[in-house]
């Protein structure tokens, strides 16, 4: 099964970082990158001087904290549109491209295929964003001359986390659907549409914070900076990072996305009907 | 190597694409399966394949259930079914090596092997492309290739010669007869060209609402004689219908022909006899069947 996997991994991989996608997807994580880099340097230590006034308690905060926190916020987004891309078509194109026909007739289990293909494109997402990366390293260490290792490090991870956890989510829309778009717009509207007025509404009408949804718990990359969820109107935020626990919790609702997500995504492909 | 379809029924919705199938392949050679657009050629290629479940019925290969052992039936079979699709971005060589690493070839093996399937499709010139830029004829001869990698023991090729010019489709046809010279495979085409049909098959089956019209079991292909006149004893071991006082229409096999027509110029006063292909003629009772009901 291993060696299979592999054979899969890579063909895939190959497909992907040749597609028009990868380059698409590079080309605003490095606009991204840019916007955010030159923010960095034009307003390193003036940052505070563009809070408003209602927010002025987080002038306290740290000049570097506040640049990580930013680009943090921006990082979180980028994994959802790179799923979009590469996820989100990736068994409704079989389909919709005809290529199952090919596919699912070579001696291979389908859900080595999956797997194969969902790693092969998490590969993807993450390469994209490694450009935003290495200029945020860049630009930190270039302005205040060092980083903090640990929060930076948790931060990636908490990333790397959500890139699988929405891209085995973007898979199970995938599997549901024969045709693209219908996918596309499915993984845009859950998370855009549903987690967000869902974590909005159940806050505001009950208090209650929803940590179990995606878009909540991705919020966990830059609340390692500062404890600021910014998917919730809440006005006692903390200042200072996100406690371990939160971290566990983030972690655990992401390992759990795409656990179940893929699971459900191989009883669907096993029993998918090539028309 | 066999092929078995027991009780197979599909359906998509309400429409019937197949309706209750019996089908044994027991021998190697070329199995050609003729009908008119949405007969369920396809569709019997699908189920055959493991790409379309049954709603009833067995599908074997090889005494394994297709949906069952998908993968140790696959690695047996090599298969092109409706119009190949391959990914835009990879390059038909690249894709070749794919399929010959799943069928466990590789090195030096795995590069004669796509030489040998390269050169049997004459897809040389554009492999090293990618697929983006193929022509429809172009990723034809790729499926093709791609369905013989590993020589599989059975092939299905599902209207190979579609999108490929007249040429093309004559070396086509070569390659589907010379893969059959040695009668080690099992190669089951559709085509809705009866002449292709006729040219090539070792034993054709003839579909039409899902349903198998006829089947010309292995050991050729039946021709239709309509006689004339009076026959005193009929010779024994024909199948006939007696359609008029005076007329009979025989199924004889063709390599019977001289035989038979020594036989009943004894038996009686022979006027006239009239030749035609048990194929042709299943296939004009069709015509004219389903263009009364339309």
């Amino acid at each position: 099964m291993s060696s299979n996997f592999f054979k899969v991994y890579f063909h895939y991989l190959k497909n992907y970082y040749r597609s028009r996608s990868f380059y698409i997807i590079l080309i605003i994580t490095i606009l991204a990158s840019i916007i955010i880099s030159y923010l960095t340097f034009r307003y390193s230590g003036k940052i505070n001087n563009l809070i408003p006034s209602k927010l002025s308690s987080l002038s306290k905060v740290s000049d570097e904290s506040l640049i990580l926190y930013l680009w943090a916020y921006i990082m979180s987004s980028l994994p959802v549109f790179s799923s979009v891309f590469f996820s989100s078509p990736a068994i409704s194109s079989e389909m919709e491209n005809r290529t199952a026909f090919y596919i699912f007739t070579q001696p291979v289990d389908r859900t080595v295929l999956i797997l194969g293909k969902y790693f092969a494109a998490v590969t993807a997402t993450i390469i994209s964003i490694l450009v935003y990366i290495i200029a945020e390293l860049i630009s930190i260490e270039a302005v205040y001359g060092f980083i903090e290792v640990n929060p930076f490090i948790l931060s990636l991870l908490m990333l790397v986390l959500f890139i699988f956890a929405i891209s085995a989510l973007s898979f199970l829309f995938s599997s549901l659907f024969d045709k693209n778009m219908y996918a596309y717009i499915s993984t845009f509207v859950t998370y855009f549409i549903i987690f967000y007025s869902a974590n909005i509404a159940l806050y505001l009408l009950y208090s209650y914070n929803a940590f179990f949804l995606l878009n909540n718990a991705s919020t966990i990359i830059e609340r390692v900076y500062i404890n600021i969820n910014p998917t919730l109107f809440v006005s006692n935020f903390s200042l200072n990072p996100a406690g371990i626990h939160d971290v566990i919790l983030s972690g655990t609702v992401f390992i759990f996305y795409t656990i179940v997500s893929l699971l459900l995504t191989f009883l669907i492909v096993e029993k998918k009907e090539v028309k | 190597m066999n092929v078995r379809l027991k009780s197979v029924e599909k359906y998509y919705g309400k429409f019937r694409a197949l309706g209750a199938i019996n089908l044994e392949i027991n021998d190697p050679g070329i199995i050609t399966i003729l009908g008119p657009n949405g007969a369920g050629k396809t569709t019997m290629l699908k189920v055959m394949t493991g790409l379309s479940k049954p709603r009833k019925g067995i599908v074997e290969i090889d005494g394994n259930n297709i949906f069952e052992d998908r993968k140790k039936v696959l690695m047996k079979m090599g298969t092109l079914v409706e119009q190949p699709e391959f990914y835009t971005y990879i390059k038909g060589r690249e894709i070749l090596s794919f399929s010959a690493s799943l069928k466990g070839i590789s090195g030096e093996e795995m590069k004669a092997e796509i030489e040998r399937v390269v050169a049997a499709t004459g897809s040389n010139d554009f492999l090293d492309k990618k697929v983006g830029k193929y022509s429809r004829g172009m990723k034809q001869r790729l499926g093709i290739a791609t369905a013989l990698i590993g020589d599989p023991e059975i092939l299905i090729l599902d209207e190979p010669t579609f999108g490929i010019d007249p040429m093309g489709s004559l070396e086509i046809r070569e390659l589907i007869k010379n893969l059959n010279s040695r009668k080690e495979k099992i190669i089951i085409f559709t085509t809705h060209v009866i002449e292709e049909a006729i040219k090539l098959s070792d034993r054709i089956i003839i579909l039409n609402n899902g349903l198998i019209e006829y089947d010309a079991s292995n050991g050729g292909e039946y021709t239709l004689l309509k006689i004339s006149g009076e026959i005193g004893d009929i010779p024994p071991g024909y199948k006939y219908t007696r359609i008029s006082e005076n007329e009979y229409i025989f199924e004889v096999r063709e390599e019977e022909i001289p035989e038979f027509n020594r036989k009943i110029t004894k038996a009686g006063n022979i006027k006239y006899i009239e030749k035609s292909s048990m194929v042709e003629e299943t296939i004009r009772k069709i015509s004219v069947k389903n263009l009364k009901n339309s």
